[in-house]
């Protein structure tokens, strides 16, 4: 609880100060995309990604979302970790994490541990532990192996299916 | 405008799920429409061995929403094992079908038959050879019917005496998928989207959700095509009906010349009808068809040649009935007079054998017997 209060606290300290001027730091944009099967001219189906907010988005599609990174500091930055958890209306896609230079673990207790999928394990409502399966990923982080340089930037990117 | 770099191979996802048919029985527990999506990620690092972000905690990134859109998709089916057993004249019989709503959104549905045309094949067995009558839908509508939602309609129709044995009438349920309130149809993606969004079916309207798409993804149904917003199915009728026939025969059985005793029955050589004779009547009543013949009634009158024999067989027994539902199938004499009994002579009617209350089923004959004497 008191925790809580002094995050507040600092953050509506630091806000004036953070408004006007740019976070100086790693700088994250997140976008959602589907991919669309549409004809080419020459009448071949092409796979096209568009942004999911100007897409037809129904359950059971699959969307991707591409987190872009950044360092827009003077100095290199160090212990870069990227969290991202999956949205509760979407089921993450087995396999469909992608990160360069990135080892990446899940969760799936909303982020209180970490490890690659394969060695989680998942308590299910009625108490019993079974092996975690894709679906019940709940959160997914990418640690990134090398300290990004001044100007470094890259993405990470992962697939999930609307419920 | 930062540029995006993309790492790895491309997620190459194709576009399922919109067609893929529901699970009977099964919910889909679908994301309800309108729902918005976020996706917000969190980055936290060191700059100079210490970490960054508002309290050290990271930073936050852009978030990339979108809403779900809604997916209509209706499936209609007939609950029915088989063709519904109707008998001519037969009222209000129910073809049962369930609607179900397999989308993402409320939606009403606007409910039609059809009546097949002749040769039509039944789902189950025969094809469509006769018209109902009285037909009527036990609702017009549903007004309101909830994501993985079913209501059960029937279609009730009376079965016109003329019909025969056998004989199939189909029809089909059809259920047009409208919008909340309105008479609206939605027959196709993006139908009539601006009188949904913002209104009943998406209450929580706000920014973005002019991007809400309508797509519709209902399969073939019986009488309709796919992906129309609307979904049917083929129920039938199959008429069982008794088909009587009737035959009668005679045969002498004493004459007065070539018999000595009339009971016992001693007679020597072939008898003859001559006047004093004594002829025996069969009446046999079968039955071809499926349906069963219950309280069939004969009446045999009496010719005014002949005097009905009131001994036949019995003391005052005239009549003999042999039917599967009397006596145990056992042939039973039956008294003259009119009494408890199924039987009497120029009683019911004049001059006439009238015998009652036989039941016939499908392949069974029963048999009435009485004897007269030759004027």
């Amino acid at each position: 609880m008191r925790k809580i209060v002094l995050a507040l606290t600092a953050a509506l300290l630091l806000a004036p100060a953070l408004a006007p001027a740019q976070q100086k730091g790693v700088e994250l944009k997140s976008t959602a995309e589907v991919e669309v099967a549409q004809k080419d001219g020459k009448g071949e189906q092409v796979v096209k990604r568009v942004e999911a907010s100007k897409a037809n988005v129904l359950p059971g599609d699959t969307v991707i979302f591409t987190i872009g990174y950044v360092n827009n500091s003077d100095q290199p930055a160090t212990a870069v970790v990227l969290g991202n958890p999956v949205p509760k209306q979407m089921l993450y896609l087995d396999g469909s994490a992608r990160g360069e230079g990135a080892r990446i673990d899940f969760s799936v207790d909303r982020g209180a541990s970490f490890a690659p999928l394969e060695k989680l394990k998942f308590i299910t409502a009625a108490g019993k532990e079974r092996d975690a399966s894709a679906a019940d990923v709940t959160d997914i982080r990418w640690t990134l192996e090398r300290p990004l340089e001044k100007g470094g930037k890259g993405s990470v990117s992962y697939g999930a299916r609307v419920k | 405008m930062k540029k995006q770099v993309l790492i790895g191979a491309p997620l190459l996802f194709a576009a399922v799920g919109i067609l893929a048919p529901a699970l009977a029985g099964a919910s889909n527990n679908y994301t309800p429409a309108c729902t918005q999506i976020n996706n917000t990620a969190h980055v936290s690092f060191k700059v100079g061995g210490v970490d960054q972000g508002p309290s050290g905690n990271g930073l936050d990134s852009t978030t990339a929403s979108f809403y779900v859109g809604v997916k209509v998709n209706v499936s209609v089916a007939s609950t029915d094992s088989n063709n519904v057993t109707v008998y001519p004249g037969s009222t209000a019989a129910p073809l049962t079908f369930t609607v179900t709503n397999n989308g993402n959104a409320h939606q009403k549905y606007a409910l039609s038959y059809v009546a097949e045309v002749n040769g039509t094949p039944s789902p189950f067995s025969g094809s469509d050879a006769f018209n109902s009558t009285g037909v009527t839908l036990s609702s017009a509508a549903i007004a309101d019917l909830a994501p993985d939602a079913s209501q059960t309609i029937t279609i009730s129709a009376d079965t016109p005496l003329s019909q025969t044995d056998a004989q199939v009438a189909v029809y089909a349920l059809k259920a047009q998928t409208q919008w909340l309130g309105t008479s609206t149809d939605v027959t196709a993606d993006g139908s009539a989207k601006g009188s949904v969004i913002g209104g009943a079916l998406c209450p929580a309207a706000g920014p973005g959700t002019a991007d809400i798409d309508v797509v519709v993804g209902d399969g073939a149904g019986s009488d309709d095509g796919a992906r129309d917003g609307a979904h049917s199915a083929r129920d039938a009728y199959q008429v069982t009906a008794a088909n009587l026939t009737i035959q009668k025969s005679s045969a002498v059985v004493y004459d007065p010349v070539n018999c000595s005793s009339y009971s016992p029955l001693t007679c020597s050589g072939a008898v003859r009808a001559i006047p004093g004779a004594v002829v025996e009547y069969t009446i046999q009543i079968a039955n071809s068809a499926n349906g069963t013949a219950t309280n069939v009634t004969v009446k045999d009158a009496i010719d005014s040649s002949l005097s009905f024999y009131a001994d036949g067989y019995a003391s005052t027994k005239g009549i003999q009935v042999t039917s599967p539902n009397i006596n145990g199938g056992a042939p039973l004499a039956l008294s003259n007079g009119s009494d408890a009994d199924q039987g009497d002579f120029n009683a019911t009617n004049a001059g006439a054998v009238t015998v009652t209350g036989i039941q016939v089923a499908k392949d069974d004959t029963a048999y009435v017997k009485f004897r007269a004497s030759i004027k």
